[in-house]
Parts: C-alpha cells; sequence; structure tokens
C-alpha cells in the first residue's frame, strides 16, 4: 500500500531530520532537499496527483524550521489520499489530517512580534473546524445509520456539503479565512490558499455526488467576495475577500458540471497565488491583480472566460449573468491595487525581504501568467 | 418493548435536567447519571463493548475532569449563568417542537446488514479497525499524535518564539 509507505517514509525523514541535524555539516536546506525527493518518489497516478506534488516540492522550499516540513508532508499524505478517497470515513480522517497540521502550523509558525496573532489565528482556525468537522461526524453517523453504507448516497450529503465548503472558505461560511489572513505568516498563507483547496476540488470532481445545487452558494460568494474587499484597509483581507469570489467562480465550474474549466482555472488562481505571497518586487503586485481581475492580455482572463463559456454552453444564465456582474465589481478594487503599486515609486529598499532564491519561482509564475494565454486561447479563435 | 422505551426516555429527561438546575455540582450528578443510563440503553441494543467503553470513558474519564475542575475552580456563586438567562428553557422547548414536528432524523428500516454476519460486535469492530480500514488507522494514529503534540505547540512560548 503506498499510504504505508508515505507514513512509513516520513517516520524516517523524522528520524534521520532528528539525529543528523546535531551535526554541524548538515543545515536544513539538506534536509528540505530530501523532503522534496521523497515527494517525487511515488509515481503520480492522475495529473492532481502531479500538480499537488510539484506544488508541495515548490511550497516546501519557503518554510525555515523542521517541524515545519514534518507538518507539510503529513498533510501531504492526507491531501494525496482524499483525492482518490470514496469511502467517508478516509475522507474525514485525511480532512483531518491536513486541517490539524495546518492549525499547528498556524501556532507554530510565530516570530517574535507576531505571536499573539499567531495564537489567536490558530486557536479560531482550530475551534471552528473542529466543530465543523464534528457535524460531519454526526451527518456520517446518521447517513451509516439509514443506509448502512458509508457510500455518500443520500439526503444527508447536503449537511456533509456544507462542512466542504466551510473547509474551502465559501462565503456564508467564509470568516475565518479573512480573519487567518491577516494573522499568518505568508508561506502559511501560501500553502492554506493553494494545496487544501486543490485536494478538496478533487475530491469533490472525482467522488462526491449529489443532488443539490450549490448555486446559493455561488450567488453568496461572488457577491461577498465583490463587495466585501471595498471597506479592506489591508491588502492581505483585500485579496482574501478576491480568494472568496475566485471560489465562487470554481463553484460555478462545478455546478454547470464543467470540471476542465474548473481544473483550469484553479491551476491559473494557483500560480497567481503563489506569485502573489512571494514576491520580492511590489509592482509584481499589479501583476496578479491584472490577473485576478480576469483582464485579458494574461492568463486570469481565460480562465474566467472558459468558465463562462461552458455556463454559456450548459444554459445556465442566470447564474452567468450574476458572475459577470460581481466581476465587473470586483474589477474597481483590483484597479486600486493596479494603480498602488504600479504607478507609485518603488523608493523603499526594504521590499527585497525575501530570500534570494524565491527570484527563480517568482520570475516562473509572472512569465506563466503572462505566455500561458498563448496556449489557452484556441476555443475562442475558431 | 416498554421498558427500552422508558429507558430512553429516562436519557432524554435526564439532558433536560442537565441544563435545568441551578448548581453545578447537581449538573454533574445528572450528567453522570446520564451516562451510565446510555451506557445502559447501549447494552439493551447489543453493543455490549461500546457501553463498557462508554462507561470508562465518560464516567471514568470526562465525569472525574469535570469533578475536579468544579473542585479546584471554587465555584462560589452556585448558580450557573445558563440557567438565569433562559438558555435551559430555550432547549426544553426545541425538544418538545421536535417531538411533535419531528425535526431531527429518526431511524429508517433496517434492512442492510453490514458486517460480519453471527459476529459480536467487539468482532465486527477488530474487523474494521484492524482488517478493513488498517491503512486509514495508522494514518489516524499520525493524526492523532499531530493533535497531542499541537496543543503545546500552539501555547504561547513566553521567550524569543521560534
Amino acid at each position: 500500500m503506498i499510504e504505508l509507505d508515505l507514513c512509513f517514509g516520513l517516520l524516517l525523514l523524522i528520524l534521520f531530520g532528528l539525529l543528523s541535524l546535531r551535526n554541524g555539516h548538515v543545515s536544513l536546506a539538506h534536509i528540505r532537499f530530501i523532503c522534496q525527493c521523497w515527494l517525487v518518489m511515488i509515481t503520480p497516478l492522475e495529473v492532481q496527483d502531479f500538480a499537488l506534488c510539484i506544488l508541495t516540492v515548490v511550497l516546501l522550499q519557503s518554510f525555515h524550521s523542521f517541524e515545519a516540513l514534518l507538518f507539510l508532508l503529513l498533510a501531504y499524505i492526507g491531501q494525496l489520499y482524499m483525492m482518490h478517497s470514496c469511502n467517508l470515513v478516509s475522507f474525514y480522517v485525511c480532512l483531518e489530517a491536513q486541517t490539524l497540521c495546518v492549525v499547528v502550523l498556524c501556532g507554530l509558525l510565530a516570530r517574535g512580534a507576531s505571536t499573539s496573532f499567531s495564537v489567536e489565528a490558530a486557536l479560531k482556525f482550530l475551534l471552528l473546524s473542529a466543530m465543523v468537522s464534528g457535524m460531519a461526524l454526526f451527518w456520517f453517523s446518521a447517513m451509516y445509520q439509514r443506509t448502512g453504507s458509508l457510500d455518500m448516497v443520500g439526503q444527508e450529503t447536503f449537511w456533509i456539503l456544507l462542512v466542504m465548503l466551510f473547509k474551502l472558505g465559501v462565503a456564508p461560511m467564509h470568516m475565518w479565512s479573512v480573519d487567518l489572513y491577516g494573522s499568518i505568516p505568508k508561506s502559511l498563507l501560501l500553502y492554506l490558499s493553494t494545496a487544501p483547496k486543490l485536494s478538496l476540488f478533487t475530491f469533490w470532481a472525482s467522488s462526491w455526488h449529489h443532488d443539490f445545487s450549490v448555486g446559493v452558494f455561488i450567488l453568496f460568494s461572488m457577491f461577498i467576495g465583490s463587495i466585501g474587499a471595498y471597506g479592506q484597509p489591508a491588502l492581505r483581507s483585500l485579496f482574501a475577500y478576491s480568494t472568496i469570489n475566485e471560489i465562487g467562480l470554481l463553484l460555478l465550474a462545478v455546478e454547470t458540471a464543467g470540471f476542465h474549466t474548473l481544473y483550469q482555472h484553479l491551476g491559473i488562481y494557483i500560480i497567481t497565488q503563489l506569485l502573489l505571497w512571494n514576491l520580492t518586487d511590489k509592482r509584481l503586485f499589479a501583476l496578479c491583480a491584472v490577473s485576478l481581475a480576469g483582464l485579458p492580455p494574461f492568463a486570469g482572463f481565460f480562465g474566467k472566460a472558459w468558465i463562462f463559456w461552458h455556463a454559456m454552453s450548459v444554459q445556465a444564465f442566470s447564474l452567468l449573468a450574476a458572475a459577470l456582474f460581481c466581476t465587473v465589481l470586483s474589477l474597481v478594487y483590483y484597479l486600486r491595487v493596479i494603480r498602488l503599486f504600479w504607478t507609485a515609486p518603488v523608493h523603499t529598499a526594504a521590499s527585497f525581504t525575501g530570500a534570494p532564491n524565491q527570484t527563480t519561482l517568482t520570475s516562473a509564475c509572472a512569465v506563466a501568467l503572462a505566455f500561458a494565454p498563448v496556449m489557452l486561447v484556441k476555443p475562442f479563435v475558431i | 418493548m416498554f421498558f427500552e422505551n422508558s429507558a430512553i426516555l429516562l436519557c432524554a429527561l435526564l439532558s433536560i435536567a442537565v441544563g435545568y438546575t441551578k448548581s453545578p455540582f447537581m449538573s454533574l450528578m445528572y450528567s453522570v447519571m446520564l451516562f451510565i443510563n446510555s451506557s445502559f440503553v447501549l447494552m439493551m441494543l447489543g453493543f455490549e463493548f461500546l457501553a463498557l467503553v462508554n462507561l470508562l470513558v465518560y464516567v471514568g474519564a470526562l465525569a472525574v475532569l469535570f469533578l475536579f475542575v468544579i473542585m479546584l475552580l471554587e465555584i462560589p456563586a452556585t448558580e450557573l449563568r445558563a440557567y438565569s438567562r433562559g438558555w435551559s428553557t430555550l432547549g426544553i422547548f426545541v425538544f418538545v417542537v421536535n417531538g411533535v414536528f419531528q425535526i431531527t432524523p429518526s431511524m429508517g428500516p433496517r434492512g442492510i446488514i453490514t458486517g460480519l454476519p453471527g459476529a459480536e460486535s467487539i468482532t465486527n469492530l477488530g474487523h474494521a479497525l484492524y482488517l478493513y480500514f488498517a491503512d486509514l488507522l495508522i494514518l489516524n494514529s499520525l493524526v492523532l499524535t499531530v493533535a497531542l503534540f499541537g496543543a503545546f505547540a500552539i501555547a504561547p512560548v513566553r521567550t524569543t518564539g521560534r
């Protein structure tokens, strides 16, 4: 079993790290390299596995403590198995694996002055997600009691869907993500906004069957995501609301059953987030904002255009009209970000606070966002 | 059938009483009686392992924990705030409404038999934990380790932090 091999490998990595970091010649960079090698040793079966593996290899680069690497690797095992699970028990165990690791990382990565913020974030996230997971367990047991199987059939799927939407940060249940985005360090924010969403959406697209329309959540997410950012003074909470907007759009892709558009837009969104939270040069914020707003020369436009095109072909016209309206509404606060970061003179030398080896990643993401449309423009040209 | 129904009704009455008394100590005593009653009902349903584990965990660990908390905190004013604000009356109201309108789900037709036929509940539990879900058991043990040590990690560090 692959999962047992991964767990055993994780235990060996823990022992290796603990025993070899005492030596002066072994630094954290070596351990991190071995962790990244461990990640690529399992042959990915599908493209989403491959995406998660590459994403985690990239994300491991921003963490600077040994325990953080171990928690990320355990969360990786949980996410990998969630993407392939078709049983409720395995879904729950993998969900708790990744959630608890993120909670502990919130509290663990406190540095000096931001300790109370991190503790507050960790406690909020822990209490809310633990209560919601408890609710999920209640409805799992109700489903088992009624049907005797754990294979996701029946009318209790609505309540379990609510739990999944909470973990994604969908609008009536979005307050935790707005609070959390301002309080955690950038590397963890980068992880939190990309990897759990990838695994949850893959689980939803491959194994989760429900009869209910998520239209209400789409409308809530898009309206709150486009209007809520207007009062925010801080850049992080502004991008938190833009994330809620994007999640609403991805839910629209799931609702119209356009799973190819879902993965397309999710991939572009992940590259944008990787660029956004890894920046050393502030002018690239403007590039991210243009891509997130969905303006034409960059890849964000094509992600949204594919989703809207598919919604039009499925004839979900009312949802499509609401989505277009909210995209227009959200454009204005992106323009504010663009104005702030492109036209203002970059006179602070303190903008180069990131580690020097992040420039490869940042420039790769910027190039990807600028030139990926070449590969995405084909359905619209014919 | 009257005996089982009255045992379950006693469960309901005790759980109302937990929230409806003024003193925390009586609330704890009612909850201990509720745990023992629930273990009794589980035994009648045929879940003998679960009944014993219930007694062990709920009465032996949780009720003792609450008792120590009440003892050590030395709550001088012996009136619970939930009582004085009326929340427990709201709870009774919801319970009565549920009895009339049946909002929470009830048991459906039990025609599906899962697990090994003819085996006791502990055999089914062993089959599920160590044979069917064995890989999840190991993953879950790592998750529980994270939860255990994570409680220490979240606690604020008084010195320079990590």
